[in-house]
This record gives structure tokens, C-alpha cells and sequence, in this order.
């Protein structure tokens, strides 16, 4: 099928991640992270986006991520950007 | 893409080592389905020896067009601490966002002097993975974005209104619906007979299926704007807008009233339809015919007029009409219309197989299943495929003969004949025999949504309903011993009855298993893992015959 955007680049950062299960759609409490992080694959540290709009024609999107991996066991996320 | 940095770093933040331009692949990877697309693609293949480890990746995109505003997603398949969006404007410009899942609002400050706007979360969980989970729930946080205004390649266009973004579209196609006069002449020769406008229409929508492929090259701006009718024709081939464009045109030039209507195909979600964004990634031709309006799928050769592929059913569609362009819901065919029945006569061989005999008549979106698999399969493979498809369930199955054709008016169905032994088919013992008659469809595990706390509503790719009958002659001096109960079940959203009887030395058995609706509510989830529950458990069990 057709009417794929228009992308310049695009990356893909395969890492892979097999946490078995998940944790719902919400946001959690502090102690819940740290309880879901220390038994973790990997997880994300930090993920940000920064996008830049100098006019219509011309804008740049900073990303950066940071993630820590805690096993080898990390295989197949789709944690991309 | 410019500025990739990897680094890798011990949890003491001691730097380990960082990637080199050596580590990072280019390719010019199209999808299976477009033949050139200007795109790259980056890979970088990240590993570390030692656990546990940090990494760190930064990098930049430019865009040439805000058209293609970058979503935030901060929800993957990992749990993540802190995510945030900074969008930044040196002249504030407007523009609208929608928040998928809760509500979230940003921050709005200024520095130095330019406008900023923050969304930023802690402690999102990883995302929800459910068996068959709509597509539209596979997203489950995320802020997308519309401009105001923009440019792309020399068109400018809004996202006011549904109506500003189909004036877009109608600019971009405005010149692209006249046909060179080859083309006129053979469309008065291919409706010269037909005295409907329904007639028209299945002509000429024939017609392109046969003259024409699925081919998508883009570049610049050939994601959206589709190649005038006369070069699709001159080429014979195009990908959805072009071949969209030249059905639409035949159909202007016959008379017919044709719109294009962009889709966000089913198998990618729905269109948000109180977000005027682009949401698109398909076209479609929507023709209102006096008697029913036709939704013409240009890019498929072997689908019948009346019918429509599961991906653009049950869709919000953008239609870009002359003015007053809006979002439509497109229909669905119920269970009725996609059936498969099968009626096969099976006879017991020593020691252990079964001979069969089947007839199997298809419609709607089983018989276009079919239809499309034969057609891009070759005669030697059409055999090795029919076996592994009715040797699913009984895998010792060798395929003897077969046959496969189009019957009814105007090819209403779609008949498979087969002719072929499973082996080791009866489990027998000294005085009994065993038999599960489910040789051509049965559910299993594969097919049961198992998640404890489910979130999300069940969905599979399209009503259907599939009825099999089955005569299976046994060997002289058998009495049946013990049989499944014949269940009847019915809901609001499927059904299952079987039947069976055993005279005369043979047993005759009706399996009919329907889902009504594609898409399960939550509400009726635990309903609907009881009802499976006990159709996977009768297809799993035998009838025991005693000598």
C-alpha cells in the first residue's frame, strides 16, 4: 500500500528487551518504578525530544535516550527512535 | 540524520567505549510493497559484554517540512523513568495536538525569546501487550501533532478544518483526471453493453484489475501526490493514489460521480476524526451509485466490486469531494458475507487413515484469500500449499487431486476441490477406534486471548462464519462407545453448533463456528474466554467407536 510519508533518514536502535510481562497503561508511584526497574531487562532512563521549529520548511528534532541494560536477556524492544 | 553519538558507560558513569561512524549501516531498505522509495535507513548494532550497563544515544533529524510533525511516543515495550517532549518555536506558529490515553497539558514558558512547550512524564510503565489487540490500542500514550499551516514541495495547505486538509488534496489531484483518447475509446468499448451505472463501474473496475499492478516508486513529494491518469495507464502500473486517480477518471469520463477518500488502513488503527492531522497512509475510490456506494480497493486484482478488503472496512475515511469534504465511517460486511462451507466425505482405511473427498465453496474475504493465494502462487507450489492448508489439523495429509474455480453469477463463490489421504488420521487400539472429525477447521490455544486483567477490547480481521459437514464411512462391526455433547452456543458476538448422528455404519457431523463481530468489547471478555473454552475443548474431543 502507498502514501508513506516523506522521512530523510530514519534509525532504528534494536536493543531488545524480554520483560515477560507488563504493567498496564497508567503512571506509577515512585516505589512501584523502583520495584519494576530492579527487575528489569533494560529500561529507559531518560528519553528526550527536543523539536525545533525555525519556519515551516526548516525544523530539527534532538533526541536523546539513555537506558540502562541489565541483561542479555534484553532482546527484541521496540524501544526505537 | 546528522550527529549520531553512542556511548556506553558502567552504572559508576566510568565511560566504557562509544561507536565509531564504522559501527553504523546504511541501507536503502523500501518496504516489500513500494519498488523505490527515497528513504534511508541507519542501523547500529549495540552490545556490551558486561551487565549491567547505561547506554547513550543522541541524534538529530531535520525536517524539510512540518507536514510531517514528529510524534512523541514515550511509551515502549520498557518501562521508562522520565520521558518529555520540548517543542520550541522561534515565531510561535499554530498549531493542535492530541493526547492519546489521559490527558496531558504542557508547559508553556519562553527562552530566549523563542516559545516552548514541555510534556514530560515519570514512571510510565512498559506498554500493555494483549492477544489480539485492536490496532488502534497498540498506541496507548502518545501526543501527535498537527501544524496550523505548511508547505510541502511547492503546495502550501491547513489542518483548519477536514474540509481546508481535502482541499489540499483536491489541489494536488485537480489536473491529474484527464484520460488520453486511446483510453476514451476503449472505455466506450468496454461499457457499450452495460445500461446501469452499476454495470459501468464493475467494467471498468475489471478492467484496471487486469490492466494494471501495484507498483509504488516515490520521490519528493510521490508519498501525496499522485502521477496524472494517463501516464498510470501508459504505464500500467501505479501504487493506491495513482491507480485511484486513473479508476476515478474512467468513471468521471463514463458519467459515474468518483471521489477519491484517504484512509488509515485498519490494520494501523483509526482515524482520530475530531483531529484534523495527517492520519493517512492509503487511498481508496468512494463511488455513491444511486442504488449502494461502492468502496473501490484499486490496488487489489483479484477482490470482486462489492467487496472490500478487511483493511479499509469499518474505517474512518477522509472523502475529498468537489467541497464539503468530510469523515465518513465505511461499512463492514457481516459474518455471512465471508463464509467458507465445506462438505466432505471421508472413508476409514486400514490401519489408521482416512481417505477424503472435499468440496469447499468460499466468499467474500475467504474466497478473496484464496483467489489472491493462487494467483501468486506457481502450479508446483499450489499443491504443497493446499497441503499444508488442509493439513493443518492432521499433518499426514497427502493431496491425491485437486481443483479450484470460480462459480455463480457474476462470481459469487469460489469452489476447492480436493482429493487426498491423511495417515495415522484414527488412533486405534485392539477393540476401539478414535476420531476427531475437525480435520479442516478447529480452535485451539492459538486462538484464545489469555490475559488475566484485560484492557482492551478483542479484535481479529473481519466477521466470518464457517460451517463444515462431514460423512465418514467406519469399518464394518464398530458401535459408537461415547461422543462430544452436541453443543449449541450462542452470543451476541459468535456461535457454535455441532450435531452429529451415526447410522448405517456412518457418522455425519456439522460444525458451524461464527464470529459476529470482529470487535470484541472488554464488557464481554470473560464471556467470550468461557465460550472459547468450550468450543476448543469439543474440537479437541474424539468419538470413540467399540467393536
Amino acid at each position: 500500500m502507498g502514501f508513506i510519508m516523506k522521512r530523510i533518514v530514519w534509525i532504528v536502535i534494536i536493543l531488545g528487551v524480554s520483560l515477560g510481562h507488563t504493567w498496564g497503561t497508567g503512571i506509577l508511584t515512585d516505589a512501584e518504578m523502583d520495584s519494576i526497574v530492579d527487575k528489569a531487562n533494560a529500561f529507559i532512563i531518560e528519553h528526550s525530544y527536543t523539536f525545533h521549529i525555525h519556519n515551516p520548511t526548516n525544523a530539527k528534532l534532538n533526541v536523546e535516550i539513555r537506558m540502562q541494560i541489565n541483561s542479555e536477556k534484553a532482546k527484541n524492544t521496540d524501544a526505537h527512535c | 540524520m546528522d550527529n549520531i553519538e553512542t556511548e556506553i558507560y558502567d552504572l559508576e558513569g566510568r565511560h566504557i567505549k562509544e561507536l565509531d561512524d564504522d559501527d553504523i549501516e546504511e541501507s536503502t531498505i523500501s518496504p516489500g510493497f513500494i519498488l523505490y522509495q527515497k528513504n534511508k535507513h541507519l542501523w547500529i548494532d549495540l552490545k556490551h559484554h558486561q551487565y549491567p550497563y547505561i547506554l547513550s544515544i543522541r541524534y538529530e533529524m531535520h525536517f524539510e517540512s512540518i507536514f510531517f510533525w514528529p510524534s512523541w511516543r514515550p511509551q515502549p515495550t520498557i518501562p521508562v523513568q522520565y520521558s518529555q517532549y520540548k517543542l520550541i518555536q522561534d515565531d510561535p506558529l499554530p498549531f493542535h495536538y492530541h493526547t492519546i490515553s489521559d490527558t496531558i497539558t504542557p508547559e508553556r514558558s519562553v527562552e530566549d525569546g523563542d516559545s516552548v512547550y514541555v510534556w514530560a512524564r515519570h514512571n510510565i510503565p512498559a506498554k500493555e501487550k494483549e492477544d489480539f489487540i485492536p490496532p488502534e490500542n497498540r498506541l496507548q500514550q502518545a501526543v501527535i501533532f498537527a501544524p496550523g499551516k505548511f508547505e510541502l514541495g511547492d503546495s502550501h495547505g491547513n489542518f483548519a478544518d477536514w474540509d481546508a486538509f481535502g482541499a489540499w488534496y483536491r489541489q494536488l489531484t485537480w489536473e491529474k483526471y484527464h484520460l488520453p483518447q486511446a483510453l476514451k475509446n476503449k472505455i466506450h468499448q468496454l461499457i457499450r453493453q452495460e445500461d446501469n451505472p452499476y454495470g459501468v463501474a464493475s467494467a471498468l473496475y475489471r478492467f484496471l484489475q487486469q490492466n494494471t499492478r501495484y507498483v509504488a516508486i516515490y520521490l519528493d513529494i510521490g508519498g501525496w501526490e499522485p502521477h496524472d491518469a494517463g501516464t498510470v495507464y501508459r504505464n500500467r502500473y501505479g501504487d493506491c493514489k495513482d491507480l485511484t486517480t486513473l479508476m476515478i477518471a474512467m468513471l468521471r469520463y463514463a458519467d459515474i460521480q468518483a471521489y477519491p477518500a484517504l484512509v488509515q488502513t485498519r490494520d494501523q488503527g483509526v482515524v482520530y476524526p475530531d483531529f484534523v492531522a495527517n492520519q493517512f497512509n492509503h487511498v481508496i475510490a468512494f463511488v455513491p451509485l444511486p442504488e449502494d456506494t461502492l468502496w473501490l480497493e484499486c490496488t487489489a486484482d483479484f477482490i470482486d466490486i462489492t467487496d472490500m478488503p478487511a483493511s479499509i472496512e469499518d474505517a474512518n475515511v477522509l472523502v475529498v469531494k468537489n467541497r464539503s469534504d468530510e469523515i465518513i465511517r465505511t461499512p463492514q460486511a457481516p459474518m455471512d458475507a465471508n463464509t467458507w462451507s465445506s462438505h466432505s466425505t471421508l472413508k476409514y482405511k486400514a490401519p489408521g487413515s482416512l481417505s477424503i473427498a472435499s468440496r469447499i465453496t468460499c466468499k467474500g474475504k475467504q474466497k478473496h484469500g484464496f483467489k489472491s493465494l493462487f494467483a501468486r502462487v506457481t502450479p508446483t507450489n499450489e499443491k504443497i500449499l493446499l497441503q499444508k492448508i488442509f493439513g493443518k489439523y492432521l499433518p499426514n495429509f497427502t493431496l491425491a487431486d485437486y481443483d479450484y474455480r470460480e462459480e455463480g453469477q457474476p462470481n459469487q463463490r469460489y469452489v476447492i476441490e480436493i482429493d487426498g489421504l491423511y495417515k495415522n488420521a484414527v488412533t486405534h487400539t485392539v477393540k476401539r477406534i478414535f476420531i476427531n472429525p475437525n480435520i479442516l477447521n478447529r480452535k485451539t490455544m492459538d486462538h484464545f486471548p489469555d490475559d488475566e486483567n484485560r484492557q482492551f477490547a478483542v479484535h481479529i480481521d473481519y466477521p466470518y462464519r464457517a460451517i463444515d459437514t462431514l460423512d465418514i464411512a467406519l469399518p464394518y462391526g464398530y458401535t459408537l462407545e461415547s461422543a462430544p455433547e452436541p453443543l449449541s452456543l450462542d452470543f451476541s458476538f459468535a456461535h457454535y453448533k455441532t450435531s452429529y448422528s451415526f447410522e448405517d455404519r456412518k457418522l455425519h457431523c456439522i460444525r458451524d463456528f461464527a464470529y459476529k463481530k470482529n470487535h470484541i468489547e472488554q464488557d464481554h471478555y470473560r464471556t467470550l474466554q468461557k465460550f472459547l473454552r468450550k468450543v476448543i475443548k469439543n474440537d479437541d474431543t474424539y468419538f470413540i467407536f467399540k467393536q
